[in-house]
């Protein structure tokens, strides 16, 4: 700020004014940029490239140009099976994941009591706090052949028998449901909470039964938020590892274990076609999800 | 702070006086995305005066005071404060402080910390920070808050906190964006008679946005009326009433009869609604600009009412509705044999019953009283 | 008549309502407690209940060297990548919010879009990058991998608290004579801290159990304590792994006891609303 500043011809100085406050949003914005295009946008492309790249040359896979990967993952029934199995767990896992995430949160929307509230929040969100791993590992303690599970069933004298679920697909599901649960309980509790108690007050008041209440009004408009939390489900089930390792045991066919072993193996072409379908799974569901969400929403 | 204000810089441009006008605006213009929020805009504000820039809402009063505080650089145009030229000079550099609508006190600091803040970015000691701080709130009255958070204070205290703060900084224009709007109507006429004495007292100059007239009124020594991103009139308060110089400005500043004309004024008289009456006087020697006279402004009490009337113009009227103020009456009548109609607003003396509505009367004024208008 | 039947019935549902949100919790906290009791177990086979008690399985975490080493490099890197993630998360969320940027929306949508990537697929293409860049296995490069994954939590936790404020004070501050920067130091941040600090503690957590990516991104010997623990579950079946599970608890637990003591001026409720919605 001197008086040099107004010898200066108009349009310059303004424009280097607009400039400024342009360059420090672009300052600002920089790094985050930067570690963006550079360690995820660039590598991404660079690792999807090498699903059409030939082995001939030096047998990594980083030059041609081949369809031969995605034509042999596409039309080996091996890898189909590998992909509905993937498929079915997620749908399962999504579905469960709703059913016991749903009367969790509808519990914390309708208690009385904030102590409650507050309990069920926290009991809901710990589970985040606690390595993936610990969780599969306690998993596979609780399912395991004379684990609590078996000594329960035993001891209340329901079947001397217990059923197999770890190293199955119901075993896996379990893991899941336990593993995205408040991913989903906290979407459908926001729009619970979005609810005007005088809406379901006037439901009731026009004579209808708690259940038709809950069914015709509460449901409906939790729904954005249920639609919102399976979404997130489905696609973190998609990409988790820990869970079907450790609770499948390598029996259950799950395509982000398939890519593991391939990458390990230096199947990189394989696993980068298998990794862009994964891929392409997840953002398909995003859409789908979307698509369904914008439908739900009442405004 | 006032350090900035007070050098003369070699390069300003000097108003006639020889003391730098407080603001200086040359052909401001602004659009915002194709919108023209201000369409040439050249305003002169006398160095210690309070000046109030008014209009409807729209009409970039607002838009102007954030170009003269810096949040907004204007695409043209000059703006000089205290004969600088500050057209690119960011808010922080400028020797302005602004009291913001919702006051925008910072949430975090007590009234103390909010009024010293300005002080404290200057490296002002502590003990002349406490003893500013100190006289500050006295001048507004909030000694006993100082300790309070801004969400701890009723609406009137957080505007005081606010001008406390803007003039800790000694600035030498004080920004005023309508900081009433938000209080309620009682508290809003004490603050405005408040603001005038302190200003008074400070001797700052202040620049004061607000849609109301009447608080434009009751403060200002000059008002700048503004509509559609252009200036319509400056004048003190009383020559923006008593000459407005367009059919808006007349109608936007007290209540007004617009009168207007059939065909141009000759002879010293006029046609309104198919009736000749006398003209005024300005408007028979050749009327405002260069079009001529167009039309009439004639306020609600210059019009009178009764049987027996001795201005010039007069005619045989029918009461079309009447409303009952207390002090006044207001009537608001049909003219004979046309479709002219007129408010008229008489002062009640005593205890006279008003006219019924279709009571026959006679209406009347004195040709100078109504005002030619160029548009 | 109708009326007591009516909130018989309402007694009913909140009975059974309190039934299902007794079983949900117990399904959340079973693993965990049986990872804890059975950390006291006295033999290595699984048996529940454990036969006996002991402390030899918390002795025997020292007896494998692998744990302490990942648990120390597990550390420092959710403590370099929690800071690169916070400082330019905090930049960008500031550009985002108060900046006048060309394709905003395009830059905000790559910020994010490592969120719905599955991390497994993240993990597989960076260790492909740095294998041909030549950062393969070096700090750095799981740092900056770390943060990629965390910075889209930063971003929208920060950027919500942003939004929210009012455009006003941070102009009066720059009225009354401050810079840009002094201005975002005593306006902005003030207001924005208990979002900043969730933010960190979820880029912390993020990075602290990231798993899937990162198992791709070190190369044999090193180790972050999740992937020590996952090898160590592969190959092991015995309890040392509940202790060392029961005593990473005890670490969770003590972060949401730090955590409520940090956001105790805040309202940590609507603080962990925040933190799932930015999940979405």
């Amino acid at each position: 700020m001197t008086a040099a500043t107004s010898s200066k011809p108009r349009g310059r100085g303004r424009s280097a004014a607009r400039a400024r406050s342009a360059a420090a949003g672009w300052f600002l914005l920089l790094p985050a940029l930067l570690l963006v295009v550079l360690f995820f946008l660039v590598p991404m492309v660079i690792f999807f490239r090498y699903g059409f790249g030939t082995t001939e040359d030096n047998g990594i896979g980083d030059s041609g140009f081949t369809l031969e990967h995605y034509k042999s993952f596409l039309t080996d029934g091996y890898y189909i099976d590998i992909l509905l199995s993937t498929v079915k767990i997620a749908a399962i896992a999504t579905v469960f994941s709703v059913l016991v995430s749903y009367p969790l949160a509808y519990a914390m929307w309708r208690t009385g009591s904030d102590w409650l509230r507050v309990t069920l929040g926290v009991v809901a969100f710990l589970p985040m706090l606690v390595s993936s791993v610990v969780r599969a590992y306690g998993w596979q303690v609780v399912l395991a052949d004379h684990g609590p599970l078996a000594w329960f069933l035993d001891v209340a004298h329901i079947s001397d028998n217990p059923p197999e679920l770890l190293f199955q697909t119901s075993g896996v599901v379990i893991g899941m449901v336990h593993m995205f649960l408040p991913f989903v309980v906290y979407p459908v509790y926001t729009s619970l909470q979005q609810i005007e108690p005088e809406v379901l007050e006037s439901s009731s008041d026009l004579g209808a039964s708690w259940f038709t209440t809950f069914r015709r009004v509460t449901f409906r408009l939790s729904l954005p938020g249920l639609v919102a939390g399976a979404q997130i489900c489905f696609t973190l089930v998609l990409g988790s590892l820990v869970i079907p390792s450790i609770l499948g045991g390598g029996r259950v066919k799950f395509l982000p274990v398939t890519i593991y072993n391939d990458t390990s193996s230096v199947e990189w072409p394989i696993a980068s076609v298998e990794s862009t379908v994964l891929l392409v799974g997840a953002l398909a569901a995003v859409l789908v999800f979307g698509a369904v969400s914008r439908r739900t929403k009442v405004k | 702070m006032s350090d900035q204000g007070q050098a003369g810089p070699p390069h300003a441009e000097p108003s006639q006086a020889g003391v730098p006008h407080a603001v200086e605006i040359r052909g401001v213009r602004k659009a915002f995305q194709g919108a023209v929020a201000l369409d040439g805009v050249s305003i002169d504000v006398p160095d210690g005066s309070f000046f109030s820039l008014l209009g409807p809402s729209g009409c970039g009063k607002s838009t102007l005071l954030r170009v003269i505080s810096g949040f907004e650089s204007p695409d043209a145009g000059t703006l000089h404060i205290a004969g600088r030229d500050m057209t690119d000079t960011p808010p922080n550099r400028r020797p302005t402080a602004m009291v913001f609508q919702r006051w925008a006190l910072f949430p975090h600091m007590n009234v103390r910390d909010n009024v010293a803040y300005g002080l404290r970015l200057r490296k002002t000691g502590k003990q002349r920070i406490r003893a500013r701080v100190d006289e500050l709130l006295a001048l507004v009255g909030l000694e006993e808050h100082s300790a309070k958070r801004p969400s701890q204070l009723s609406g009137g205290q957080q505007q005081r906190v606010a001008l406390a703060r803007a003039l800790a900084i000694e600035p030498r224009v004080l920004l005023l964006d309508e900081p009433l709007a938000s209080l309620d109507l009682k508290l809003r006429l004490q603050m405005q008679l408040e603001l005038k004495r302190i200003q008074r007292e400070v001797g700052t100059t202040f620049v004061f946005v607000t849609h109301d007239q009447g608080e434009a009124m009751t403060m200002s020594d000059a008002i700048a009326v503004m509509k559609d991103g252009r200036v319509q009139q400056i004048g003190s308060p009383q020559e923006i009433y008593d000459e407005p110089r367009s059919a808006f400005v007349a109608d936007f500043i007290g209540d007004t009869n617009l009168l207007e004309l059939d065909e141009p004024v000759r002879d010293g008289r006029m046609t309104v609604g198919g009736r000749t009456f006398a003209a005024p006087d300005r408007a028979a020697a050749g009327g405002e600009g260069d079009g001529g006279c167009k039309a009439l402004s004639l306020r609600y009490e210059r019009v009178r009412v009764g049987e027996e009337l001795d201005c010039a113009n007069v005619a045989d009227a029918a009461v079309e509705e009447v409303v009952f103020f207390g002090g006044s009456i207001r009537y608001r009548v049909r003219l004979d044999g046309n479709a002219q109609e007129l408010v008229a607003e008489v002062p009640r003396t005593g205890v006279e019953t008003p006219y019924p509505i279709g009571a026959r009367i006679r209406v009347g004024w004195d040709p100078n009283a109504a005002i030619a208008l160029a548009s | 008549m109708a009326s007591s039947s009516t909130f018989r019935a309402a007694r009913v549902r909140r009975l059974i309502l309190h039934v299902i949100t007794a079983l949900c919790v117990f399904f959340v906290l079973a693993p965990l407690v049986v990872v804890i009791l059975n950390s006291f177990s006295s033999v290595s086979y699984n048996k529940f209940p454990p036969p006996g008690f002991s402390l030899k399985w918390y002795e025997n975490i020292f007896q494998v060297p692998e744990f302490g080493n990942s648990a120390v490099y597990s550390l420092v890197l959710a403590a370099l990548s929690t800071v690169l993630a916070t400082v330019i998360g905090a930049m960008a969320s500031y550009a985002f919010v108060r900046g006048r940027l060309f394709a905003k929306g395009l830059i905000s949508g790559a910020i994010l879009a490592s969120l719905v990537v599955p991390k497994i697929v993240l993990g597989v293409g960076l260790f492909v990058f740095f294998a041909k860049i030549g950062g393969y296995g070096q700090l750095w490069s799981v740092v900056v991998s770390h943060a990629v994954i965390s910075l889209p939590f930063v971003v929208t936790l920060v950027s919500a608290a942003m939004v929210g404020l009012d455009r006003s004070l941070e102009e009066a501050s720059r009225d009354l004579g401050a810079s840009p920067f002094t201005t975002f130091r005593q306006i902005v941040l003030p207001q924005i801290r208990v979002s900043i600090t969730v933010g960190a503690l979820f880029a912390f957590i993020v990075s602290f159990d990231q798993l899937e990516s990162t198992i791709f991104l070190l190369k044999p010997g090193t180790e972050t304590l999740p992937i020590a623990l996952f090898n160590y579950t592969i190959k092991h079946q015995d309890p040392t792994v509940a202790a060392l599970s029961s005593l990473m608890i005890l670490f969770s637990v003590a972060l949401v006891i730090v955590a409520a003591v940090l956001l105790k001026r805040g309202n940590a409720m609507e603080a962990l609303r925040r933190t799932q919605e930015s999940q979405k």
